[in-house]
């Protein structure tokens, strides 16, 4: 079996099908006992098999078929139709039951008979529901039941159907017992499909899921029955199971690999893969395109990275408008990628789960196709399954020296031979001088216009960074050495080789003969000079080059002096920088101003550095030192002890008195509560409805709240509140305080979104802070959302109470994950403090 | 006992309900037409065929299906097709004839009853046809009972084809039905369907428009009925649990519906299948239970989710979202979250909402404090595959 019909099985025979049929056996049998015992006399389940592509739906489904057919019991009564990929006329209901009973004039030799009767049907109103009811009673006429095998039932068919059409349908699969259907449906990419509707409920759902180890081995034991190029299963067992991993069991593509790997003489298997990529093209890319923009970007770096990758390590490929993209973004990306059926997660011991694109094969277009031609993550997947293959040095060498003989024989497809040199140059364990040879016997037998896309100078210097990464840096260096015309980057590298060889006299020499460095070179060309302390060499190769602005080179210049801390120089250079027109580095010199205890230069740099946008605010708070509050103290007691104890006051003032002098943690306050009550009392008596009766009812609501907490209590105090005449903006912080605890969050609202209650909060300290505490007992109460409404309608307050709005917006980051991250690094400790402080009335207020 | 898993159960595969079976009869002996309430998947659909196929004696009932019906006059076609086809009435000769002179007189020219072929002369008033053939049906030959499966489906699609107003008519006209001179006390109605009948109706009309039908609320099945019927189902299968590992698998169901035993049937069957020895131990009937909420029975669960987009529309739809998800990852909200939630959609009275999703049993009240989920496997499928 070639790759090409890896993709049609329904061009195979019937029994060259059966006989190949070697895996999803258990499904098989299952199914097929099930339409066994089943008599049809009541409407039977239906089902739906799923899966990616190539994970051999269609074979299933014609492998059902055929035994149907073959089977002697159930051919008499039962007759299994199939509609395939040329079934793209379905488009509706009535249009199914004419191709039925078109079907039925063949099978039951009716010459066209049946088909023809809907003629009269032609016209109705209820022409489909005429033409089914004349359908089943056919089939009862005749003894027959059907089963249709629908491949790709969703999008061949059931898209097509308008609403009333599905509905129809669906009375009908629940009550008819003559029909009964299996379709088939891939899952691709984002899988859209609506099971939401009550319409897929009565199919029985089986998921083809990629073959386990055992089936990969059952597979390819199969498939070696018929190969030239036997190996030892038994010692290759531990492959086949790596393989099946790495194909995600997809059979299709293992079939495909096992071609590339052990049956490709001539690079045909590399060759088919590649015309088969292009027919998949526009469907893939069409799947792409409906992607969002950024859960393309997250695709494109997951993709690109073959292997599951991280959401941490994805987001640091992305960026957004000169910004890294947040992680918990990338995450909500990948969680909805994951529900759509793009990528899959990789479960690991910690809580940073891996996530790879679900159809591999999929993976494999995209590296193909996507992008550059020379990006050599294209053949990442290829350079991965040969590793696995061939994973020793003796194996992988002996697979090598038979290519190096295939690309002798000059019968080699050179296009594939470039694939396969790409692939090789990444392996890890490989000899780089039979790699070298490769090299060499590819670019013997490349066309012309091949030749640039080998890219040597690149493969060298690859092979180079191999050898050192496997730890030889003397080989690293030989490699180099011996390129002749040996590119900037060559020299760069091998520069940074000799640093690390402790050759630090061969890096000037090397260096001096760059030429006509780019900008890109500039930090590599720093470190260089870093490394080797070297300022002077920096100046020697920036002065041959013209490709680079002077301003840049003076400010780069400047940069080396200020990490070698040399700051007179530094300093020199950034200021010659900016007249040449360079951006100033600010913090930089601000640390040079500072070095030299130049407070106010330092200051000034830095505001103006802010002003221009390129200073946060974090780094001149840094300047600054806490600001202090004095208290003024009252003549409350003196006053007091001249008040008889007949008045009506002197039970309100002497509650006042252990108010103004106890914290609220003291036993006195309670006795403060009783002298306003008895107040409270005499208010009453003498119809005291003034301020001071505000005064009065405020004060008890406030200890009731705070410390007594007597719920029956408060609610007799808020109704009197509720009476109140004078209520200014304190008091009705107050109100809101205690219709919290009795858990009226409405009318607490309501009193604190007062436009009053708001401005006299924003503009006078001590209301501030009871109105602050009342919007954390909000908090503490999980009415987040009433606070945050206060928030949006009232801008200014985000200002003012900005340590409880970052707490708010911790507590609500999930839904806010933009606004948290706005909080300054000083506001960290408030905003702590603050959640403490609601977690403690959580407790308290319970 | 064959898994019936997803289909209406019919024939063996019908637990038999005998609860809910008596309460219908109950009404129906008093001569009041019914709405069968329940959450979706408990068996609604399953009882009314059950009692066509298998009617007590002196009952003719006819099972009908308006899911894709979209208009008034096509709703009473159906009906009257489903009756002359009906094999319940083609059995009882009486009752045939009766009929069959009726249909003959009504449209003239009809060959045979069942198969009938018929031919619409005009604009054909079904409605008054059917009022024409129930007049012929005598009191003595038996309740005749009409099933209406998803009537509330075909109030929507009504609504949203051909608005407000013809709905309404539409509720009015089944009313004026149930309440004919001639058919009030002989021909009664079964309504059911997977939407709630009663907030559909309010969306068009007074509930008054349906005050006359006696709601019979369809139960999970007991303690005692689950275990028979999971150890039937399983038997098909030949799997066997210990006592009491079947009590464990009980347990740990929670709202003992049929249609979710069929699926923990199913699993545990599957898993069964893929050990090498027995027998079951708890460990595999969690394995079974996880793996219930694999993402291949999403066409069993995603219903549940999607239907609320029916009773529910824009800050009240995202509100209730916001609170299943909440309850799915915290198996369970207080009153005060309720309220937070009411205040972040802007949805005033959060109680309506809270109310159906009470009714429509997704969640019930543990204490007058909080909610939780009814089904501990609907709250499992919402935390892993609907909660973001």
């Amino acid at each position: 079996m070639s790759v090409k019909t890896l993709y049609n099985p329904a061009g195979l025979e019937k029994p060259e099908l059966i006989d190949s049929f070697v895996v999803r056996t258990k499904t098989f049998e299952k199914i097929f006992s099930d339409i066994r015992s089943s008599d049809m006399k009541y409407p039977e389940k239906h089902y739906l098999i799923q899966g990616q592509r190539g994970m051999g739906k269609t074979t299933l489904l014609l492998r059902l078929k055929y035994e149907i057919e073959n089977s002697d019991e159930l051919n008499s009564w039962l007759l299994p139709v199939f509609f395939g990929e040329e079934a793209y006329d379905l488009t509706s209901l009535s249009r199914l039951w004419e191709k039925l009973l078109d079907y039925l004039d063949d099978a039951l030799d009716t010459n066209g008979e049946h088909f023809e009767h809907t003629e009269d049907f032609i016209d109705f109103e209820d022409y489909e529901k005429r033409c089914f009811d004349y359908l089943i009673e056919i089939l009862q006429k005749n003894k027959k039941k059907l089963v249709i095998f629908f491949d790709n039932f969703g999008q061949l068919f059931l898209d097509n159907l308008k609403e009333k059409e599905r509905r129809r349908l669906r009375e009908i699969l629940m009550h008819c017992s003559e029909i009964r259907i299996i379709g088939a449906s891939a899952i691709v990419l984002q899988d859209l499909h609506d099971y939401s509707e009550p319409f897929y409920e009565f199919f029985q759902i089986v998921r083809l899921e990629g073959l386990t180890k055992e089936e990969t081995f059952h597979l390819i034991e199969k498939l070696q029955e018929k190969s030239n190029q036997k190996i030892n299963l038994k010692k290759a067992k531990g492959k086949i199971d790596t393989l099946a991993i790495l194909t995600g069991g997809v059979i299709r593509t293992l079939m495909m690999v096992y071609q590339v790997l052990l049956e490709d003489q001539d690079g045909s298997a590399l060759n088919d893969l590649e015309t088969i990529l292009d027919q998949i093209t526009p469907l893939y890319k069409s799947r792409i395109e409906e992607l969002p923009v950024q859960q393309r970007r997250v695709v494109d770096v997951i993709a690109k990275n073959w292997d599951a990758i991280s959401a941490r390590d994805i987001a640091t490929q992305i960026r957004e408008d000169g910004k890294r993209i947040q992680t918990k973004l990338v995450s909500a990306h990948l969680a909805q990628l994951e529900k759509n059926n793009v990528i899959e997660k990789k479960q690991t011991n910690t809580k940073n789960h891996l996530y790879q694109v679900r159809e591999r094969f999929f993976n494999i277009w995209y590296l193909m196709r996507i992008g550059d031609r020379k990006d050599r993550r294209r053949v990442k997947w290829l350079t991965k399954f040969l590793e696995v293959w061939y994973d020793d040095e003796e194996s992988i060498q002996t697979f090598m020296e038979k290519h190096i003989l295939r690309l002798k024989s000059g019968a080699y497809n050179s296009k594939s031979a470039l694939l396969l040199v790409e692939a090789l140059s990444d392996i890890n364990k490989i000899n780089p001088i039979i790699l070298d040879q490769i090299m060499e016997e590819t670019f013997a037998i490349l066309k012309d216009d091949q030749k640039p896309l080998l890219n040597m100078g690149q493969k060298k210097l690859a092979l180079a960074t191999k050898s050192y990464n496997s730890g030889d840096l003397k080989k690293a260096i030989y490699i180099l050495e011996k390129i002749n015309d040996r590119l900037n980057i060559h020299r760069f590298v091998l520069s940074f080789f000799y640093y690390l060889d402790k050759k630090l006299d061969k890096i000037r020499p090397e260096l001096l003969s760059v030429n006509g460095i780019e900008v890109d070179d500039l930090g590599f060309l720093k470190q260089l000079c870093f490394l080797s302390k070297d300022p002077d060499l920096m100046i020697q190769v920036l002065s041959n080059s013209p490709k680079i602005k002077e301003g840049e080179k003076t400010l780069e210049i400047g940069n080396l002096y200020f990490d070698l801390e040399l700051f007179e120089l530094a300093e020199k250079y950034f200021l010659e920088a900016i007249k040449l027109g360079e951006e100033t580095p600010y913090k930089a010199l601000s640390t040079i101003f500072l070095n030299r205890k130049e407070y106010t230069n330092a200051e000034e740099i830095l505001e103006s550095g802010f002003k221009s946008g390129r200073v946060e605010a974090i780094d001149l708070l840094e300047f600054y030192e806490f600001e202090f509050e004095g208290e003024s103290e009252g003549k409350f007691s003196e006053y007091l002890k001249h008040v008889p104890k007949e008045s009506p006051f002197y039970n309100f003032y002497h509650g006042i008195k252990i108010l103004k002098t106890k914290n609220f943690e003291s036993k006195e306050f309670l006795k403060a509560e009783q002298y306003l009550e008895n107040a409270l009392l005499d208010f009453e008596r003498i119809n005291v409805i003034d301020v001071k009766f505000t005064q009065l009812i405020s004060y008890l609501l406030l200890i009731n709240m705070r410390v007594s907490l007597n719920k029956d209590k408060l609610k007799g105090l808020l109704e009197i509140f509720e009476k109140t005449d004078i209520v200014p903006p304190f008091l009705k912080i107050y109100g809101a305080y205690g219709y919290i605890i009795l858990g009226d969050y409405k009318k607490a609202s309501e009193l604190i979104g007062m436009d009053e209650v708001v401005y006299d909060s924003i503009e006078i300290d001590g209301i501030r802070d009871i109105f602050n505490d009342t919007l954390l007992l909000l908090m503490s109460k999980v009415q987040y959302h009433s606070v945050f409404k206060l928030f949006s309608e009232n801008e200014v307050l985000k200002e003012v109470l900005k340590p409880t709005y970052y707490a708010l917006m911790t507590l609500l980051k999930e839904e806010y994950p933009n606004e948290v991250v706005k909080m300054g690094e000083e506001l960290t400790q408030p905003v702590n403090d603050i959640l403490l402080k609601i977690e403690e009335m959580k407790l308290k207020y319970d | 006992m064959k898994n019936s898993l997803g289909n209406p159960a019919r024939g063996e595969a019908f637990y038999p309900r005998d609860s809910e079976l008596r309460k219908i009869y109950r009404v129906l002996d008093k001569g009041t037409s019914i709405y069968l309430s329940a959450p979706r998947r408990v068996g609604k659909t399953s009882i009314l065929k059950h009692i066509e196929e298998f009617p007590q004696e002196g009952y003719y009932f006819v099972y009908v299906i308006t899911e894709s019906v979209d208009s008034e006059k096509e709703f009473f076609k159906v009906i009257f097709e489903a009756i002359i086809r009906s094999e319940a009435i083609g059995n009882l000769s009486k009752l045939y004839d009766s009929i069959k002179n009726g249909i003959e007189g009504i449209l003239g020219r009809v060959k045979t009853v069942y198969h009938v072929e018929l031919r619409e002369k005009g604009e054909t008033d079904y409605f008054q046809i059917l009022v024409d053939l129930f007049e012929k049906i005598k009191k003595e030959y038996g309740h005749v009972v009409i099933l209406i499966d998803e009537f509330p489906q075909t109030i929507q699609n009504i609504l949203n084809k051909e608005g407000e107003k013809a709905a309404e008519h539409f509720i009015q006209k089944n009313r004026e039905l149930r309440h004919n001179a001639y058919v009030l006390d002989k021909i009664h109605f079964i309504y059911t369907g997977s939407l709630s009948l009663f907030p559909m109706v309010e969306k068009v009309t007074e509930l008054t428009a349906v005050n006359d039908l006696r709601t019979v609320e369809v139960a999970p099945l007991t303690y005692n009925e689950a275990q028979d019927f999971l150890t039937k189902l399983l038997e098909f299968d030949n799997v066997q649990l210990e006592e009491s590992i079947l009590q464990y698998t009980l347990d740990r169901m929670g709202w003992l519906i049929p249609f979710h035993l069929q699926l923990i049937a199913q699993e545990i069957t599957d898993v069964f299948e893929t050990k090498e020895e027995d027998p079951l131990t708890s460990k595999e009937i969690d394995q079974a239970y996880d793996q219930i909420v694999h993402l291949r029975n999403k066409p069993q669960f995603e219903p549940y989710f999607a239907r609320l987009a029916t009773l529910f529309k824009g800050n009240e739809y995202a509100f209730v979202f916001e609170v299943l998800e909440f309850i799915a990852s915290n198996d369970m909200i207080t009153m005060d979250k309720v309220h937070d939630f009411g205040v972040k959609h802007t949805v005033e009275e959060t109680r309506r909402a809270m109310d159906i999703l009470e009714g429509d049993g997704y969640l019930f009240k543990s204490n007058e404090n909080n909610y939780r989920y009814t089904s501990p496997i609907l709250q499992m499928w919402c935390r892993k595959h609907i909660c973001k």
